[in-house]
């Protein structure tokens, strides 16, 4: 596999690494501070508008949702494998790794696609127009629009964050160097934690009501 | 796929578990404990990925200071927040006059 | 070995540089324009408040003047100067390294900047932004009828921009400081850009976010922070300031890292207590996070959470106090030249006093309930936004202009005017002190007859500083083509950045420094 290039601050490859890596790190904590108001916007519609954060919550697909958790999951096993085949210097078992992660992504992000249509046509839109089903009195349509409002923001969020993990991946296959693809892994495996994080908040709460 | 690479699997299989029973616990009537264990689950799974997938059982110490400087952040605003709003009583405004902002986006 | 400067000429040599000497002259030629935009904001505002009637712009206007300079002073100046231009410049010249660890990125943060900076002219142009910088719900989200979306957009671009330089310190005095140089022989400015760096990672994505959580409740009407729709004012407040007021400690941070550069080498002494003046500085960092509260003590936030966030601002006084002490201590038997620097240090350290324990009346609850509002925050903020953070930037400049381009300016008119600003600053913002204190609102382009004797004094105050700020653009010009040409280290300062050229080659250092001595080893006769 090809060689990296040595830039001339760094004295050499094990600092150029690890720098890259303790960056990635870096930006990687910055990230999960971006997340962060969204997450506190929940904790805040859980405290003031526990009813409607129930009923909103049944709307959405518990299954479609646990099936992307694991096509994710997944996912990120495809990825942890990809670092250690880069790791052995196997470019070819890197390469269909990579392109197996990139299609897991994929996949995710066409049920997610689904399950936003599926909410867009049921009326569950923030906005004008949102109309949920069991709407009763206004409080209660407020507190459902926030918690769509929060899902939607932040499902939208990770799948951006999400294609443009793919689109690394995409771009590694052209030269999978094992530096890179732990950075693109250490990014990758991020997107599952936030995700692993929205799941049980956004599909799971109150499920059964209780 | 060579023996190196099983704790990787294993951990997967774990994930997957968790996923299983989390998902299965949801459709049961607990209460608090709904949230409690969905909660946990989910915190178990995000350190399994962080310590076995991302390497954070193996990286030098700078590297899980940097992954925890940022969840200590998150901590920071969460509980000092809630200390307004656990100590305050909303008073619903009873009315507002309504919005003078132009079009309304949405799915109409 | 040839100058930075001297390489390659053209346009797109410097627009494609990757050299992070080039890109603080970058930021520093973009930040100079916004800073004087921001100016000529001001300079409207006390015009207009030179006599107590709303009779030279309307009151629409007026919002979106003190709005506009809001955003162009915090967002477009204060943040990214000292870190942007000096940190930029000095800190791998200080850590003995030949570039910063990510000069891409760095090229980068510089075009985010300029691409905030075009978003927000355009808001400004098309018609400006009347929210305050501070952009509060619901008016912001739901009855402002000015460019309150695009105003948000050139700041969460801006933010961007600022976390990558902070990044960027971070991974570099990490991983790539010379041998020899432990943490506890690194200059305290290094020490003062990590600490800001960190904050500037942690805290600018709430703000980013934040921020399109505003944007999407103005396009969408949702109200997550409407009362009216299910959602809360104060929600939009806490996330805000929880950046916010760690954004005040990335702005004086720096600051204070340049007047401990300064103030050790005209008092040719070492800094004294140098270590509590590096934990200090960490200390400010951490619990500046944990005070945000004290803009919300009127807002309606809890009573009790209010006696907490008091209690954390009175905390944070104490590091800032004890920097303060340990600058004074190392006048102390020193031999002091009074060079344009160091007035401007000196100036820093006493109007940052003034500032800072104003801060303490308003961190007192009973006493905010009067003061909040009025001109008592304002001038609190100036003393130390301008007196404080501005004196030290320009400070800086003058400190290390040798350095930079490699030629000395007029002593004799930097130290003019030092003096002017520093007397025009006195005169725009101690009135504002007792005009806040006798009840004069912020934000108000009217007022009661009875305030304008002290609103004229700011506004003569203001015309005066003006013209001490223009006057470096002045000198400081001239010095380029006909100043002295200037030696590797003109000030005999210690620190690694005056142990090459001045102005420095491509990559730093001939050879690769090795570090063997404690920081600040100065004595009378020299380093």
């Amino acid at each position: 596999m090809n060689a990296p290039v040595l830039e001339p601050q760094f004295r050499d490859h094990a600092q150029q690494d690890f720098a890259r890596s303790f960056g990635m790190w870096v930006f990687l904590s910055s990230e999960l501070l971006f997340f962060g108001p969204l997450l506190f916007g929940y904790l805040y519609l859980r405290m003031q508008h526990p009813e409607a954060t129930g009923m909103a919550s049944r709307h959405t697909d518990m299954l479609l949702g646990t099936v992307n958790t694991a096509v994710l999951l997944t996912s990120s096993l495809c990825m942890a494998l990809a670092g250690h085949a880069a790791e052995g210097q196997d470019r070819r078992r890197t390469v269909r790794l990579l392109a197996l992660t990139a299609a897991l992504g994929v996949a995710f992000l066409a049920i997610k696609g689904y399950e936003w249509h599926q909410e867009f046509d049921e009326h569950l839109f923030p906005g004008a127009g949102f109309h949920p089903s069991d709407g009763r009195d206004a409080g209660t349509v407020y507190g459902m629009e926030l918690f769509f409002l929060l899902y939607f923001a932040a499902t939208g969020l990770h799948a951006l964050h999400l294609s443009i993990g793919v689109s690394a991946c995409l771009w590694l296959i052209r030269g999978p160097r094992s530096e890179a693809v732990e950075l693109v892994g250490l990014y990758w495996h991020f997107v599952d934690v936030v995700w692993i994080v929205l799941y049980p908040l956004l599909y799971l709460t109150l499920r059964s009501g209780g | 796929m060579d023996r190196t690479a099983r704790p990787l699997l294993l951990t997967w299989i774990a994930l997957m578990v968790l996923l299983a029973v989390t998902a299965a616990c949801a459709l049961l009537r607990l209460g608090w404990l709904n949230t409690a264990i969905s909660l946990a689950v989910a915190l178990a799974k995000a350190l399994l990925v962080a310590f076995v997938f991302m390497r954070l059982q193996r990286a030098p110490a700078l590297l899980r200071l940097a992954a925890v400087a940022g969840t200590v952040t998150l901590v920071l605003l969460f509980g000092l927040a809630l200390t307004d709003y656990t100590t305050r009583t909303e008073l619903r405004a009873p009315w507002q006059q309504p919005a003078t902002v132009a079009p309304r986006l949405g799915s109409r | 070995m040839t100058s930075y400067l001297a390489g390659g000429h053209r346009l797109t040599d410097w627009l494609t540089t990757r050299d992070h000497k080039r890109i603080a002259i970058l930021y520093a030629i973009s930040i100079t324009l916004f800073f004087f935009l921001g100016g000529v904001a001001a300079a409207l505002i006390r015009l207009e408040l030179a006599t107590p009637q709303g009779d030279l712009v309307s009151d629409d206007t007026y919002n979106k003047l003190f709005t506009a300079h809001g955003i162009i002073m915090v967002w477009l100046f204060l943040i990214p100067s000292i870190p942007a231009v000096l940190g930029n410049f000095l800190m791998p010249l200080m850590i003995g390294a030949r570039d910063l660890a990510f000069p891409r990125l760095n090229l980068a943060s510089w075009y985010l900047y300029m691409a905030g900076g075009a978003i927000v002219l355009w808001a400004l142009l098309a018609g400006g932004v009347d929210t305050g910088w501070t952009f509060y719900t619901p008016f912001s989200s739901m009855f402002s009828n000015s460019h309150v979306v695009a105003a948000l957009s050139g700041v969460l671009v801006l933010g961007f921009s600022s976390i990558l330089t902070g990044l960027n310190f971070i991974v570099s005095v990490h991983t790539l400081r010379a041998p020899g140089l432990g943490w506890f022989r690194l200059p305290l400015f290094v020490w003062a850009n990590y600490a800001t760096s960190l904050i500037l990672v942690l805290a600018t994505p709430v703000l980013a976010m934040t921020l399109v959580l505003v944007a999407i409740e103005r396009l969408f009407q949702v109200g997550i922070f409407d009362p009216a729709l299910g959602g809360d004012p104060l929600l939009f407040q806490h996330l805000f300031w929880f950046y916010s007021h760690p954004a005040v400690y990335v702005m004086v941070l720096p600051a204070m890292g340049v007047a401990s550069e300064i103030i050790p080498c005209f008092a040719r002494r070492p800094v004294f207590g140098y270590r509590f003046m590096a934990y200090a500085i960490l200390a400010i960092a951490v619990i500046g996070f944990l005070v945000w509260g004290h803009h919300m003590f009127v807002s309606g936030q809890s009573m009790y959470a209010g006696m907490v966030f008091s209690l954390l601002s009175f905390l944070v006084a104490i590091p800032s106090a004890i920097k303060v002490f340990n600058w004074t201590a190392t006048l102390y038997k020193g031999s002091i030249r009074f060079s344009a620097p160091m007035l401007y240090a000196l100036g820093f350290v006493g109007l940052f006093t003034i500032g800072g324990l104003t801060g303490l009346f308003l961190a007192a609850l009973a006493l905010d309930v009067h003061l909040s509002d009025t001109y008592f925050v304002v001038a609190h903020f100036h003393y130390i936004m301008v007196g404080g953070a501005v004196m030290a930037y320009l400070g800086g400049i003058h400190f290390w202009w040798p350095k930079v381009t490699g030629r000395m300016y007029s002593e004799t008119w930097g130290k003019v005017a030092a003096l002017v600003i520093f007397a025009g600053f006195n005169l725009t913002f101690f009135p504002q002190y007792l005009l806040g204190y006798a009840g004069m609102p912020r934000r108000y382009h009217s007022y009661p007859e009875e305030f304008q004797l002290l609103h004229v004094l700011s506004s003569a105050g203001a015309v005066t500083l003006a013209i001490g700020y223009l006057m470096p653009l002045g000198y400081l010009a001239w010095s380029l083509r006909y100043g002295a040409r200037a030696a590797a280290n003109p000030w005999l300062a210690t620190g690694l950045e005056w142990q090459t050229a001045s102005p420095p080659p491509e990559h730093n250092f001939a050879t690769p420094p090795v570090v063997v001595r404690e920081p600040y080893a100065y004595t009378p006769e020299g380093p």
